[in-house]
């Protein structure tokens, strides 16, 4: 009996070994995240933080796609041809089929948030850097809000106030523990404190950033005056636009340059298209969006220019109406926009050089003309480098905010300069050749001309009050209608006093 | 434990037969019913002499000084061992093995006497699974136990299994119960990129000895943290001491499609398409509509009508589904003296899919060792080594247009499939092009592709036994679950998808080591002959640990370089490790007064790494009592009753099923800008997070009547999944859209019912096996007095999980052809809104069960096997893209083309073609309940008809049996679903469907 005792006791004394040690067994940290607390302490955290909230753009809700293509579905230039089914109910204008950018880009403002408040934190980077940081940090911020407000909210220059919920909630301050969070009601701000705030942070940019900083893939002085240009237009604010344009234009040392008529295809055919000003940079063949929904599957099936019995490569799903054809000065099209199978009629082209850019497809459920603006510039297909703001826009806009003021000669002068470098041969007409609301239509017939599937036309509509009228298919929608507006997502606005769901859903 | 019992028996005897000389005993040995058995092994227990029985199952063995008792022993035969008296005769009955078997149960970490269970277990013995051409166990335990349902995800062979006891409590947290092997608790993730290879099936159904499933909450509670979903306990067989037996079976068969539909030709999908183009363009003229249908037909625009008819149609379907084979071969071995004995088996199986390249290819080795080292100490030893290897389809379950499972009834029907030569139709660079969506060569795909998968597993236990005392027992298991799984995804440069990269190839290697140890003690002890008394104590360390990387690479000079280094461009790799650890404490104590009155109590205290570091320990409790009133006195003497029990059980256990770091606070790596690293917030933290607990209460009767001939087991239920691990949705305003936390709770009630009845019991037998499962889920409480959870507005207080929560389709317009939807107020609408959705339906079954017939007479058998399953709903996904009707460039299906709505009075259910599958100012098609049905349905699963040779044919030839059987798996269904199986789980767009399988087979015992 001793003998069984001494024996429970040294299984005992095992036991009591293994217990404690197991404490430590069970602290298993994971290997692939990082703790929170150690994320954003030094320089190259926040660095790693930046890039995050560039990646975001590159998602498909962002520039990967939606914030392009969805919006073209939605104006009345591009026909969704349901090779697969894609884009459809967005280009029908049916209930609840907008770009969808809510939840993606809180999530990348909140991380701008948490890193702003961290900046001064950390010990092992310059003032320079720093300040390079907060620069970037802004412009991001205010272009992420910019990309809220503008769809989710009517825009400034055109409300319907019977209809009219708010702008976007506004959030300036990171969470960083569950309790604020699960303890957060929000409620809209009203659509000028966001573009007041969205201003703010240009502004801020403005004074941190060097002119071009790190070139066009990143945050510049430049982009943020470029951008600045376009939210003062969408705020009505005349004056601002006109001027940050001006500043954009002017800038030494910015980035990119006018295209002229010579040389404008080549530039879309290059990877960095030498009129951006600010681009989302693909720069690894690991981040491409696949065949069914980046840029270039959604606009065509060629391979390359030209390859028209080549194998189909992309979709091909949103192709270009019979107005833009027909604007773009490109003639004997299909009049359904399918071609026949055999003996496709020959297309004619204008002087317009953007309308170079539009060519037969692959013949794959039928042959259409496609939009050949992304198409496999950094070497392989569904990558391509996304534009965000260009030189182009700095010309269409100032022409826009002079008009608006009153100075129709130098909106002329402007929308002048689009001319020439877009139609090969263009002299000015003397004397003047628009004046009034002709003036002013050519100008947004340029933009539509100019911005085709790079996502304008949508907005341009929306903030002029414009109807969108299309055959093919049949929509007839007055601006008023409440489906411009898409809906908050549904789960915001459950459970939330607080937030106001937009009118009509 | 009857090794106990038999010790003790034999030390009974030791004290009369100490003066037992060398001499010689002879006797007959019989089953129950006195039928001589031959063949049986006689030993002198603790010496090498032995003999067997002849065919009049008489045996004379000469017996040495020292021997003292005689060890029978036979396979499918109860072990005995009779001490030797003073009389040369020795006449003894041997009852059958299962059957003794049933009198132990399996509960963790022991095994008791079935008449001291107190819980609600199902056990299957291994025989009621042998030969079925199933790789994994779950499969083959579809429909057998009461309270379990068993769903195959789809058909692939192999595939994953959807196993759930007593219906689901959790609504973030995982359902699956806990698999524990020989003591060895299994990892069961899957690792593989291509397909789903079900860790389950590592194992050859025919090594299980018997399946426990310990459903409710105070059976499971002994493993704690891990045993909220119910345990299946799976012990594997062991040698008997005796002569070496051999065993070698074989089956081959053929599966084929349950059911294909019915696509449209050419000149069927030109009509249905001219329609959708004309309703959904009112303004386009015909000529243009014609222009724009043949132009997607890829013919000619200006074929006539003529040219029309004569069109060519192609059944891609047909060419698509093949017939798949089946074969499977083993052997087994197994025997051992007092010292040690052995059991070992291997096998090799094959199995293709319907649908190619998909199969299915094991190999398995099993042993199994026990060694006695001394009077007291047992050394156990068991390996399982699998390896499993699987061609996977191209897709497992996607609309991956090169998908034959998706595609093959929605190819254009005008497309070829093979040129005049014999090579595949449309291929990319060959200039000819298929027309529609879906413009890969399907066939060709599923030629060219290499999806594989190898899936290598070793699960192994080493057990040390040391009989301290009589009454107690110390035990010591290390066991280990070891997976790798390899994949190999190579798209060929050939196929649509990789043409244009010059083909890509992706290798995957995912490492599984699972680590397990427990010490336990078992102390056993009858006082005053009344006061039975056993406990248990034990500690148990267990650690995951998962690791994997995958490189993606393309550019391949040809498609017969199919291996990364020759590719040309890297695309990408990854890597991650994650691993999870748990300590646990248990105790159990059992008091039992004359077999009358049970009660037993368990507590297991649990830690774990995946709680958050306030609420790392987790306590659960256990108690079960029950009456067995057939011993009492006053029912002794009643004959019609032959056993009654009356059990009772309250228990609690944990759920931990959630992600290994999912309380910390972190901030992931996974993005990338500029070819330079990114890290964001991914999660925040919960330093309180904890376990999801289950307590349940279930009153269990057992019941026989006719000395067995009826008897029925009920068991009624009520289990509460409280501080359940959700996941709250936060505002997406605040960066993140949920936080896990501990929040709300989930009723479960059911009844189970088994009833088994020997209608007939003579020469010709008829067993019938009946069982039914009733179960009835409600959402009691979310949090913040939500009646409906944010982000997921299915999961509303008082509906089950599962529900569906929509806007109900209305029909088809008699006038305009148009689909309506039912608004909140019951009026039509054509746009329904979030408003009008309701609770339609529910995805978890209500009633469930199966039913087990056996005739036999003399050698011949014949059983089957019904399963039934009622009260799901489910979305008919794949049956929504067949019913296309021409909205889209694919083919359709005629049950849709001819029920279609044509005219102004048509009373139909298919509303009139238009192109994108939406009327204009109307919602899709697919919105609401539309393409909603009933899966009902009832199985034949298995029919059997298996024929014993008889003993005296084959005994001459040294045979102990031969068995041959014809099997039929799934023959006959009855369901109203439209798709081509109601049988899946999660969705069912493109995955391969359930085959029905005939299989012949033989099996010889030596």
């Amino acid at each position: 009996m001793k003998k069984i005792t001494n024996k429970l006791i040294i299984a005992a004394l095992i036991t009591g070994l293994v217990a404690p040690s197991c404490k430590k067994q069970l602290d298993i940290p994971s290997r692939n995240s990082l703790d929170a607390s150690l994320a954003l302490t030094n320089k190259e955290g926040i660095e790693a933080a930046l890039n995050s909230a560039y990646s975001v753009l590159k998602s498909e809700r962002l520039y990967g796609r939606d914030m392009f293509s969805v919006a073209e579905a939605m104006a009345d230039v591009a026909f969704a041809n349901g090779r697969s089914s894609r884009l459809l109910s967005e280009n029908r204008n049916q209930s609840a089929a907008n770009m969808a950018n809510w939840g993606t880009a809180y999530g990348v403002i909140n991380e701008i948030n948490l890193t702003l408040a961290a900046i001064n934190k950390v010990t092992d980077a310059t003032a320079a850097d720093k300040t390079r940081w907060e620069g970037e940090f802004k412009f991001l911020r205010a272009l992420y809000y910019f990309d809220l407000v503008k769809n989710y909210a009517y825009i400034p220059t055109f409300v319907v106030p019977a209809q009219d919920r708010g702008g976007v909630v506004l959030t300036l301050k990171g969470f960083d523990n569950a309790s604020d969070a699960a303890s957060f009601y929000p409620a809209r701000a009203t659509t000028a404190e966001v573009y007041a705030q969205i201003m703010t942070d240009l502004y801020a940019t403005i004074a941190t950033l060097s002119n071009a900083n790190r070139g066009r893939n990143y945050a510049s002085k430049h982009a943020a005056l470029a951008l600045g240009s376009r939210v003062a237009l969408y705020q009505g604010n005349w004056a601002k636009a006109d001027s940050f344009a001006t500043a954009s234009i002017a800038l030494s040392g910015g980035i990119g340059s006018l295209s002229t008529a010579a040389n404008y295809v080549t530039g879309w055919r290059a990877a960095d298209h030498p009129e951006g000003i600010f681009q989302v940079w693909y720069a690894t063949l690991a981040e491409n969006l696949g065949v069914n929904t980046s840029l270039a599957a959604t606009h065509t099936t060629l391979p390359a220019p030209g390859s028209l019995n080549a194998t189909r490569q992309g979709q091909g799903d949103l192709v270009p109406n019979a107005k833009l054809l027909t604007e773009l000065g490109i003639t004997n099209f299909p009049p359904d926009l399918v071609a026949p199978s055999t003996g496709y009629p020959v297309l004619a082209f204008s002087n317009d050089v953007r309308n170079k850019l539009f060519e037969y497809g692959v013949n794959a459920s039928g042959r259409y003309v496609e939009c050949t603006k992304w198409m496999g510039k950094n070497g392989s297909a569904n990558w391509d480098n996304t534009v965000v703001l260009r030189w182009a826009e700095l010309y269409l806009n100032r022409a826009e905010a002079k008009y608006r003021q009153n100075d129709e000669a130098g909106a002329w002068a402007d929308l002048n300069v689009i001319r020439t470098a877009r139609y090969t041969g263009f002299t000015a007409p003397s004397p003047r050749d628009l004046s009034g609301q002709a003036l002013l239509d050519e100008i947004l017939r340029q933009r539509m001309l100019e911005f085709a599937f790079e996502g304008h036309r949508f907005f341009d509509l929306k903030r002029t009050g414009t109807a969108i009228s299309k055959t093919l298919p049949s929509v007839n929608l007055p601006a008023t209608d409440f489906k411009l507006l898409p809906r908050i997502p549904t789960g915001e606005v459950d459970g939330n006093p607080n937030m106001k769901q937009n009118f009509g859903y | 434990m009857r090794k106990i019992l038999a010790l003790a028996m034999g030390l009974l005897f030791l004290c009369s037969s100490l003066l037992a000389q060398n001499r010689t005993i002879t006797g007959k040995v019989t089953d129950e019913k006195g039928t001589p058995i031959p063949n049986v092994s006689v030993l002198v227990k603790g010496t090498q002499v032995g003999t067997t029985t002849k065919s009049d199952g008489t045996y004379s063995i000469g017996v040495p000084a020292s021997g003292k008792i005689l060890v029978f022993s036979s396979i499918d035969l109860e072990t005995k061992e009779v001490a030797i008296g003073s009389s040369a005769t020795l006449n003894v009955s041997l009852a059958d093995a299962n059957k003794t078997m049933d009198q132990v149960v399996v509960v963790g970490y022991q095994a008791i006497r079935k008449k001291d269970v107190a819980g609600a277990i199902s056990k299957i013995s291994g025989s009621e699974i042998d030969n079925l051409p199933m790789p994994s166990f779950a499969q083959a335990l579809q429909g057998r136990a009461a309270g379990v349902n068993i769903t195959a995800a789809n058909g692939i062979p192999g595939g994953t299994m959807n196993v759930r006891i007593r219906g689901v409590g959790s609504i973030n947290a995982g359902n699956d119960p806990l698999y524990v092997v020989d003591g060895v608790q299994l990892n069961t993730s899957v690792g593989s990129i291509n397909t789903q290879n079900n860790p389950l099936s590592f194992l050859n159904t025919d090594d299980i000895e018997s399946i426990e499933i310990l459903k409710d909450a105070a059976a499971a509670s002994i493993y704690g943290a891990r045993a909220a979903n119910g345990v299946v306990l799976i012990t594997t067989k062991k040698g008997l001491v005796g002569k070496t037996k051999y065993t070698a079976s074989a089956y081959y068969g053929e599966s084929s499609a349950l059911k294909l539909v019915d696509p449209l030709t050419t000149q069927e999908w030109y009509k249905v398409r001219y329609e959708a183009v004309a309703n959904a363009n009112p303004n386009m003229t015909p000529a243009a509509i014609r222009t724009s249908v043949l132009s997607s037909l890829g013919v000619s625009t200006s074929l006539d009508d003529k040219g029309i008819d004569s069109l060519p149609t192609y059944d891609w379907q047909d060419a698509s589904f093949h017939k798949g084979k089946i074969t499977s071969v083993e052997a087994t071995m197994q025997g051992g003296n007092q010292n040690v004995n052995y059991y070992l088996s291997g096998a090799y199986s094959k199995q293709t899919a319907i649908i190619q390249p998909t199969d299915f290819q094991r190999a398995t080795l099993f042993s199994k060792i026990s060694f006695k080292i001394s009077k007291k100490l047992t050394l156990d030893n068991g390996i399982s080594l699998s390896t499993f290897s699987q061609n996977a389809p191209y897709s497992t379950g996607n609309t991956g247009f090169g998908n034959p499972a998706y595609a093959s009834s929605m190819m254009m029907p005008i497309n070829p499939i093979y040129n005049p030569d014999g090579t595949y139709y449309g291929m990319p660079g060959s200039g000819q092009a298929l027309v529609g969506s879906f413009n890969h060569n399907i066939l060709a795909v599923a030629d060219y592709i290499t999806y594989f998968t190898r899936t290598n597993s070793l699960l192994a236990n080493m057990s040390l036994t040391y009989n301290v005392l009589p009454e107690l027992t110390l035990r010591t298991m290390a066991g280990l679950d070891y997976r790798l799984t390899q994949d190999e995804r190579y798209q060929d440069p050939r196929i649509n998808d990789a043409y244009a990269v010059k083909g890509r190839l992706s290798n995957q290697t995912d490492w599984n080591v699972n680590f397990i140890t427990n010490t336990t003690a078992n102390y056993r002890k009858t006082f005053a002959e009344d006061h039975s008394v056993n406990a248990l104590l034990g500690i148990e360390f267990r650690k995951d640990q998962n690791q994997w990387f995958q490189a993606d690479a393309q550019g391949f000079p040809s498609y017969q370089l199919r291996y990364l280094s020759a590719a040309s461009t890297a695309s990408s790799v990854s890597g991650q490790w994650n691993g999870n650890a748990a300590f646990s404490q248990f105790a159990k104590v059992g008091y039992t007064y004359r077999d009358k009155y049970i009660l037993n109590y368990t507590v297991r205290r649990d830690g774990s790494s995946r709680f958050g570091t306030n609420n790392l320990y987790g306590v659960f409790q256990s108690v079960q009592l029950a009456w067995n009133a057939k011993e009492e006195s006053f029912l002794a003497n009643v004959d019609a009753i032959s056993d009654l029990k009356v059990r009772y059980s309250f228990g609690q256990a944990g759920n931990d099923q959630i992600g290994n770091t999912q309380f910390r606070q972190l901030y992931g790596a996974a993005r990338i800008y500029g070819n330079s690293s990114a890290i964001n917030p991914t999660q925040l933290g919960n330093p309180d997070l904890s376990w999801e607990t289950r307590e349940e209460h279930n009153i269990g009767l057992d019941v026989a009547f006719l000395n067995g001939r009826v008897s029925l087991t009920a068991d009624v239920y009520r289990k509460i999944n409280k501080d359940l691990l959700l996941s709250r949705s936060l505002y997406a305003t605040t960066g993140f859209s949920s936080i896990t936390q501990n929040l709300g709770s989930v009723e479960n009630k059911g009844l189970e019912l088994l009833l088994i009845v020997k209608p007939v019991d003579g020469a010709f037998k008829w067993n019938s096996s009946f069982n039914i499962s009733f179960q009835k889920n409600k959402v009691k409480e979310l949090y913040d007095g939500l009646q409906a959870l944010p982000g997921d507005a299915t999961i509303r207080v008082g509906e089950s999980l599962g529900s569906f929560y929509l806007a109900e389709w209305a029909g088809v317009n008699p006038a305009t052809g148009r689909g309506m939807w039912y608004d909140k107020g019951g009026n039509i609408t054509y746009n329904p809104l979030d408003a009008d959705r309701k609770v339609v339906g529910n995805v978890y079954p209500t009633h469930y069960g199966g039913w087990t017939n056996t005739f036999s007479y003399k050698g011949l058998s014949l059983e089957a096997f019904l399963q039934y399953e009622y009260g799901r709903v489910r979305p008919d996904e794949q049956f929504q893209q067949m019913m296309r009707m021409g909205g889209t460039g694919v083919n359709t299906l005629k049950e849709g083309f001819y029920g279609r709505w044509q005219k102004p009075g048509d009373i139909v259910d298919v509303p009139r073609p238009v192109n994108g599958m939406a009327e204009i100012n109307s919602v899709s098609w697919a919105t609401g309940t539309r393409y909603y049905y009933k899966t009902d349905y009832v199985r034949l699963k298995t029919i059997t008809l298996s024929y014993e040779l008889p003993a005296k044919l084959i005994r001459k030839y040294s045979f102990e049996g031969i068995r041959v059987y014809v099997q039929g798996i799934n023959l006959w269904t009855y369901t109203k679903w439209n798709g081509y199986d109601p049988e899946y789980t999660g969705s069912n767009t493109g995955t391969i469907p359930q085959s029905k399988n005939m299989t012949a087979g033989i099996q010889v015992r030596l």
